[in-house]
């Protein structure tokens, strides 16, 4: 007698249970297991609505020129590290063949004799999981230095920048306010303390800004971008930044340098015009509850991403977008561009030339035209303008004069916060820290992080 | 003949098998193999993101945690520290006061006890969403009470002075309904006969509850209080839907984390903060339970 003499119903029945099983897992998952030729291209961003609807509208296009092609979109919002999380499934699943990473730049890769490690997007281009696109024909429409300069490693260029915002510096302003008051964008420094003033003696809150999520930092790099940078062309960022590195690295340089008492000084001063409770506004709703209030809060400190929610949240605020003007020079003062989202194609990309077609539908010039407009980003395709919204006035005119955004002195990765420079939401007025107490801890903390 | 509760007799001999394994294999997967790696990337600098080297360093990140510079480590221990003894004590104090309160089997009191219980089942993600609402400066209902009652404004979660008090409240209220349960079922547990026999010699109700209720609560209080501070060495999520870290809230579980599962991710001193988290449990745990056991004995 066998040992497990089964009927042909019992064998049935697991047969039976494991298609059910399989069929179930298909469905929940996504997956077409009949159709043939049925394709799906996984493509993953985060969240913002702007730029999620607008990808969406070049997935329908992409379906419809592509029959066969499913396009599954999955998105996470950056806040509470649902993005993070979301990339790394993806990527340990090995499931996903268009995705967006915050640029990446040269302070990224510091020299190996510091022996810190590059972290984050730096580090999965180092290892070589995104496919070199230096050589596709749609890099011909980019300025080739300043991908390069985010997405280049080596030889290769890893990504596609398709976004680049104003953060550091950014500052909204609401025209009707600054008109009733007879005055006009400041350019310098003194003018814009001047402007906070009067309003301060109308009663007026002159600033609102979200610090529960650390949009002080805005200003805090704003100025100290400006006063690094001064009028320097935008192609001598990279050295500037690296030399300000070395000297950091060195010791020649630290936190409590001249240029960060005088960046520190102004910073105090400006904040000293925020809204008192500002430490309890939120990133999320800060953009709409500044639209929202008209006669109050002229000033509002953001990134220019955020300029279409404002435009939504208030049709009939009149605002405008300009350069924070950290300096009394006015030629100083001019837009630190953020380098944000990038389109990688991952190396183990189950569909990687259907993910390069893709990229190049999304950057032709009428669709990347359209991403611009809904977006809000300054355009790095030449060929494409940065689009004239209502409120982009003064950064349409002024976007070019724009250049790369500071980037942080060599830190490793496990040093304290404060070694990267003060932490602004311990600092006065939304911590009891001194900015002299904040510079010399970060001054300390940076000497004992490196250990030198 | 043996009898046999499940099965015929020819899938009895497999399937106690089968029990065990399907829960082994889970313990495997899910509980042996992440403590284990846990512990190996504790060792070295890998960044977490899939492909990318593990980079094998030794101790280096236990030694960078202890240097006495490294202020985020130990401003952490001291977060942690307040988290643990402020919602320990007010959970605790406030549940025992609820229990005494509606421990009675009368008329309207199920629904008081429903009532306290009903934020427990509340998603963190929502209990985030309502306070942030709640403590919004601009329109938050707070605001508005704390502007008639003092005048003024108040950042509340973008306070250092205030975030970690609210974040504590808001815990207890999450959880004080599950220790007033456990308190009610330990009250009730109480032979009236102890209470009728202090009354007769002239017992006060001060008196009986410190001879009788509080002694006799003594299994009901080790429960509750190692499973709040239990539940507290390790929170993260409360704190991250309210403050994400901020305003010194940055407890050890939110730092390992951010640390570990932030936008650059450095999984190898997340995990040595994991292991550091676990020394604790550990410590505040085995702590407890030798305390709380030997008042039992004694009592």
């Amino acid at each position: 007698m066998a040992k497990f003499p089964h009927s042909r119903s019992r064998s049935r029945r697991p047969a039976a249970v494991l298609t059910a099983f399989a069929s179930l897992a298909a469905a929940i998952t996504g997956c077409s297991s009949g159709g043939g030729s049925s394709q799906t291209l996984v493509i993953a961003e985060w969240t913002n609505p702007a730029a999620v609807a607008y990808t969406k509208t070049v997935d329908a296009l992409f379906e419809k020129q592509h029959p066969g092609v499913n396009i599954q979109l999955q998105t996470a919002p950056t806040a509470q590290n649902a993005w993070p999380t979301l990339q790394n499934s993806l990527l340990a699943a090995k499931n996903v063949d268009v995705l967006a990473q915050f640029a990446a730049n040269p302070s990224d890769y510091p020299p190996a004799s510091t022996g810190i490690k590059v972290t984050g997007t730096a580090s999965l281009i180092a290892s070589g999981d995104f496919v070199d696109l230096s050589k596709q024909s749609f890099m011909k429409r980019f300025d080739t230095t300043s991908q390069k300069y985010v997405m280049g490693y080596k030889n290769g260029v890893y990504g596609v920048m398709v976004a680049e915002y104003v953060n550091n510096t950014g500052l909204f302003y609401k025209k009707s306010l600054l008109d009733k008051y007879n005055m006009s964008v400041p350019t310098t420094f003194d003018q814009f303390i001047d402007d906070l003033k009067t309003f301060k003696s109308h009663g007026i809150t002159p600033i609102y800004v979200a610090g529960k999520d650390g949009y002080q930092s805005i200003v805090w790099f704003g100025i100290v971008n400006q006063l690094l940078m001064q009028d320097l062309p935008a192609s001598d960022a990279a050295s500037v930044y690296e030399q300000r590195a070395q000297a950091f690295w060195d010791g020649s340089q630290n936190w409590n340098s001249s240029l960060y008492q005088q960046a520190v000084q102004r910073y105090e001063e400006v904040m000293s015009y925020i809204e008192p409770s500002a430490g309890g506004v939120s990133a999320q709703t800060a953009p709409g509850q500044w639209a929202v209030q008209s006669d109050d809060f002229p000033f509002f400190v953001d990134g220019s991403y955020d300029g279409n929610t404002i435009a939504q949240a208030s049709s009939s605020l009149k605002f405008g977008f300009m350069s924070l003007p950290g300096t009394d020079t006015a030629s100083w003062n001019r837009p630190a561009l953020a380098p944000d989202l990038s389109w990688t194609v991952p190396t183990f990309a189950k569909h990687q030339s259907l993910a390069l077609e893709w990229i190049d539908l999304f950057t032709q010039q009428s669709n990347y035209a359209g991403w611009l407009k809904a977006t809000g980003s300054v355009s790095t395709e030449p060929s494409v303008s940065t689009p004239s919204l209502s409120w982009t006035d003064w950064l349409s005119a002024h976007a070019a004069q724009g250049y790369p955004n500071t980037t942080e002195p060599w830190v490793p990765s496990s040093a304290p916060s404060d070694a990267g420079g003060p932490v602004l939401t311990s600092m006065q007025p939304f911590g009891s820290q001194s900015p002299t107490d904040a510079l010399d801890k970060s001054a300390t903390d940076y000497t004992a992080a490196t250990k030198h | 003949m043996s009898t046999c509760p499940f099965g015929t007799s020819r899938t009895r001999r497999w399937i106690p098998w089968l029990s065990i394994a399907v829960p082994t294999i889970g313990w495997l997967v899910f509980g042996l193999y992440p403590s284990i790696a846990t512990i190996a990337y504790s060792f070295t600098q890998y960044s977490g993101l899939p492909g990318t080297p593990l980079n094998f360093c030794g101790l280096c990140n236990y030694r960078t945690a202890f240097e006495s510079s490294y202020t985020d480590f130990s401003a952490a221990i001291v977060a942690t520290v307040k988290y643990v003894l402020g919602v320990t004590v007010l959970q605790i104090g406030i549940g025992l006061g609820l229990a005494l309160l509606l421990r009675h089997r009368r008329r309207g009191y199920g629904w008081y006890r429903a009532l306290v219980f009903m934020p427990q089942i509340f998603s963190v993600t929502i209990v985030g969403v309502l306070f942030t609402l709640v403590f919004d400066p601009q329109s938050g209902v707070a605001e508005k009470a704390y502007s008639g009652l003092f005048g003024g404004s108040n950042a509340f979660l973008g306070s250092s002075t205030w975030a970690l008090p609210i974040i504590i409240m808001i815990n207890v209220w999450m959880f004080t309904g599950y220790t007033m349960l456990v308190y009610i079922a330990g009250l009730r547990a109480i032979p009236p006969e102890l209470y009728e026999a202090a009354s007769l010699d002239g017992a006060g109700r001060l008196r009986l509850f410190r001879s009788i209720t509080w002694p006799m609560l003594a299994p009901a209080t080790t429960v509750n209080v190692f499973l709040t501070a239990m539940g507290c060495v390790g929170e993260y999520a409360l704190i991250l839907v309210l403050t994400d870290g901020n305003y010194n809230t940055k407890t050890i579980g939110m730092y390992m984390f951010d640390t570990a599962f932030g936008l650059n991710p450095s999984l190898g001193y997340g995990s040595m903060l994991a292991m550091a988290q676990f020394v604790i449990t550990l410590v505040i745990g085995g702590g407890l339970l030798f305390l709380l056991r030997r008042r039992e004995v004694a009592l």
